[in-house]
C-alpha cells in the first residue's frame, strides 16, 4: 500500500470569516487514517463549520484543505464525494423517498448519466444497509422513521458512496442514550470492518473518552488541545474551555476515563 | 400513507401506456364536445378521414371538418401541451426551491411570461423578430427576468416557505401593476393585451401549435437527462453537494429549462394557474418524489387535467365559454389553502 502516509486530511493555516465575525483563525492540523478522530469544543467554537470545510460546502478566505495531499479544489463534486461522505446534523429528512431509494442516491457519484444499474451498484446499498441494520426499513417511507433509524440511514446513504473517509456533525446529539451507543458502536465497527476514517464533532465529553482515538478541542476557532482523548480532556482544559468543575476517574463498567461534572458553574 | 413501490418498473411501463392510450381516447370523446352539435360518431369519421385518407366522403358537412381540424383538433392539442408544460415546470421549479409550494403562477413566473409578450407587442419588438418566434421570444425574456427576480429576492437557497410566496406575491403585484400601466396607455388594444393575464384556450391555432409543440415537447424530454439531479436536489443544498452533485451549474440550467417551458406555455394560453401546483403534488403522493417515476405521470396528468378544465370551460355554457384559468384558479386556490394550512407543505 502507497498511501500509508498516515496523513488523510491537513488543514494549513486556515481561515473562515461569517460577516464580521471570525470563525476559523488559522486551523493547522492533520487527521490521520482509520482512526476516529473526535472534534469537540463549546458551542459557536467552530466545529460544524471544520467540518464543512472538508467537503468544500463554504469557500475559504484563506489557507488550505488538502485530501491525500492534494489540494480540494482540485477535486470535482463526484471526486470529492467517492472519498468522504458526510452525516450533516440539520437534514430534516422532509421527503417520501422510501429508505432504499434514499440509500442508492449515495451512487450518484459513481455512476454515469447513461449507465444502468450494476450488480456492484446493488451490492454495495444492500451492503449498507446490513452495516446500518436499515435492511428491514428499506420499504419504509422516509417521513415514517424514528430519528435514530433515519440517523442510520443517513450514514447508510453516506456508505453507498464507498467513502474512505465517513464524517459526522453531531450525529448523537439528538438521540436518547441507547440509540446514542448503537450509533458510535456503529462508527466503530465500520473502522475496524470497512477501514473508514471516521471523523465526528461531538458534545458529549464521555463519548468522547469512550469512543475517540484522537481529539481535536477547538475553542474561539483555533485548536486549543489535540491528542488522545484523555491527554485532552483533563479536568484543568475542562476548567479552562468549558468553566467548569470536572473529575476524571475510571469508568467502573469499561476501565476507561470518565469525567463527573460538579453541578455548579466553574468560577 | 403508501406509496407504490417504486422497483415494479414494468409495472409503471404498462400503467404509463394505458394511462397515454385513457388521454388518447378523451381527447376523442372531447373533440364531440362543443357548441357546434357534432356526434361521436361523425366525428370518428372526420378525425380518421383526415389522418388515414385525406379525403370525406360526401354526406360529411363541410363546415363540420373546418370545425374539428381548424378548431377543435388544435385547441384540444395546445391544451394538453400547456397542461403537460405547466405540471413539468411547477415540478422542476418545486425541486429547484425544495419547496412545495413552487408554481410558476404563483412565483409570478407565468406573469413575467404575459407582461413580455404584452410589452412585446405594444412595442413592436415582437415585430422584429421574424416570423411565429416573436412571440415565445417575447414572453421567454420576461420569463427570465421574473425568474431571477424570485431567485435573488427569496434568498437564491434554502427558500422557506414563507420568503418564498412573499417574493411570488411581491412579483406578482409589481408585474399586475405593469401590465394596468400598460393597459392604460394602450387604451385601444386592450382586448389583445388582457388575452395574456387571462388564460384561455380560445384562440389556439395550428400556428400556436407548431410554437409550442418543439419547445416544450423538447423542454420536458432534457428534463429526463436530469432526473437524478432533481432527486438530489429535493434532499437539500448541502447534503446534494456531499453526495456529489454540481448544485450551481445543474440549478442554473434547469432554472432555464423550466423557465422557457412556462414561457412557451404562457405564450400560447395566457397564465393558467395552480396546474403546475396540484399536479406534481398529487402525483408525489401517489408514486412517490422519484422523478424518473413521478415526472411521466406528473406530464400525462397534467395534460389530462388542463383537456378536462378546458372541455367543461368550453361547454359548461349553451353560448359562450368560461377563460380556462377561471377554471384551473377554482380548483387550485382551495388546494392552495389546504396545502398552507396542513404539515405536507414542508414535505416534497
Amino acid at each position: 500500500m502507497k498511501n500509508m502516509t498516515n496523513s488523510l486530511i491537513k488543514f494549513k493555516d486556515l481561515h473562515w470569516s461569517y460577516g464580521e465575525n471570525l470563525v476559523l483563525d488559522g486551523i493547522t492540523s492533520t487527521i490521520s487514517q482509520g482512526k476516529f478522530t473526535s472534534i469537540i469544543g463549546p458551542n459557536g467554537s467552530g466545529k460544524t463549520t471544520l467540518l464543512k470545510h472538508i467537503f468544500r460546502l463554504l469557500p475559504v478566505d484563506s489557507g488550505h484543505v488538502f485530501l491525500n495531499t492534494k489540494d480540494i479544489n482540485a477535486y470535482s463534486r463526484k471526486e470529492l464525494a467517492r472519498e468522504a461522505g458526510l452525516v450533516p446534523q440539520n437534514e430534516k429528512g422532509l421527503y417520501l423517498f422510501t429508505v432504499k431509494e434514499l440509500i442508492k442516491m449515495g451512487r450518484y457519484a459513481h455512476t454515469g448519466r447513461f449507465s444502468r444499474e450494476t450488480k456492484h451498484d446493488r451490492d454495495v446499498v444492500t451492503e449498507s444497509m446490513k452495516m446500518t441494520s436499515t435492511l428491514h426499513l428499506q420499504d419504509k417511507i422516509i417521513t415514517e422513521l424514528s430519528g435514530g433509524e433515519f440517523q442510520r440511514v443517513i450514514i447508510s446513504r453516506a456508505l453507498a458512496q464507498e467513502p474512505r473517509i465517513l464524517a459526522l456533525d453531531e450525529p448523537t446529539t439528538y438521540l436518547d442514550p441507547h440509540h446514542q451507543v448503537e450509533i458510535l458502536q456503529l462508527l466503530k465497527k465500520l473502522i475496524s470492518v470497512k477501514k473508514i476514517s471516521v471523523i465526528c464533532t461531538l458534545h458529549d465529553l464521555n463519548s468522547t473518552l469512550a469512543f475517540s482515538d484522537r481529539t481535536l478541542l477547538l475553542n474561539h476557532g483555533r485548536i486549543q488541545h489535540v491528542g488522545s482523548p484523555e491527554s485532552v480532556l483533563t479536568a484543568e482544559i475542562i476548567k479552562k474551555i468549558y468553566n467548569l468543575n470536572a473529575v476524571i476517574m475510571k469508568n467502573p463498567l469499561t476501565g476507561k476515563s470518565m469525567v463527573a461534572i460538579d453541578n455548579t458553574l466553574g468560577d | 400513507m403508501k406509496t407504490i413501490k417504486s422497483n415494479s418498473h414494468s409495472l409503471h411501463i404498462v400503467m404509463f401506456i394505458v394511462l397515454s392510450l385513457v388521454l388518447c381516447l378523451a381527447l376523442l370523446v372531447f373533440l364531440s364536445f362543443g357548441t357546434a352539435e357534432i356526434s361521436f360518431r361523425e366525428t370518428i369519421r372526420i378525425i380518421s378521414g383526415g389522418i388515414f385518407s385525406r379525403t370525406f366522403s360526401e354526406d360529411i358537412n363541410q363546415s363540420h371538418i373546418y370545425i374539428l381540424w381548424q378548431v377543435r383538433m388544435p385547441r384540444v392539442i395546445i391544451s394538453i401541451l400547456v397542461g403537460m408544460a405547466l405540471a413539468a415546470a411547477g415540478t422542476v421549479f418545486q425541486a429547484i426551491f425544495r419547496n412545495p409550494m413552487s408554481d410558476p403562477f404563483i412565483l409570478g413566473i407565468s406573469s413575467g411570461a404575459a407582461f413580455g409578450v404584452a410589452l412585446g407587442a405594444v412595442t413592436g419588438f415582437m415585430v422584429l423578430i421574424p416570423g411565429i418566434w416573436g412571440l415565445p421570444i417575447s414572453a421567454f425574456v420576461g420569463a427570465i427576468i421574473a425568474t431571477l427576480l424570485i431567485y435573488f429576492l427569496s434568498g437564491k437557497m434554502q427558500t422557506s416557505t414563507s420568503s418564498l410566496l412573499l417574493s411570488g406575491i411581491a412579483m406578482n403585484f409589481f408585474l399586475s401593476s405593469l401590465m394596468s400601466m400598460l393597459l392604460y396607455f394602450n387604451r385601444d388594444r386592450i382586448e389583445n393585451i388582457i388575452f395574456w393575464s387571462m388564460g384561455s384556450f380560445s384562440s389556439a391555432n395550428w400556428d400556436k401549435c407548431l410554437i409550442g409543440l418543439p419547445i416544450i415537447l423538447l423542454g420536458i424530454l432534457s428534463l429526463f437527462y436530469f432526473r437524478r439531479e432533481l432527486d438530489l436536489l429535493l434532499i437539500g443544498d448541502e447534503s446534494a453537494r456531499t453526495m456529489g452533485l454540481s448544485l450551481k451549474r445543474v440549478r442554473i440550467i434547469l432554472l432555464i429549462i423550466s423557465t422557457l417551458i412556462t414561457a412557451a406555455a404562457v405564450s400560447i394560453s395566457g397564465i393558467i394557474g395552480f396546474v403546475g401546483l396540484i399536479i406534481p403534488h398529487i402525483i408525489r403522493m401517489i408514486v412517490g418524489p422519484k422523478h424518473r417515476v413521478m415526472l411521466p405521470y406528473a406530464i400525462l396528468a397534467g395534460g389530462f387535467f388542463t383537456l378536462c378544465a378546458d372541455t367543461f370551460a368550453r361547454s359548461i355554457l349553451p353560448s359562450s365559454e368560461i377563460p380556462v384559468g377561471i377554471i384551473t384558479s377554482l380548483a387550485g386556490a382551495p388546494f392552495f389553502i389546504y396545502l398552507l394550512r396542513n404539515k405536507r407543505r414542508e414535505i416534497l
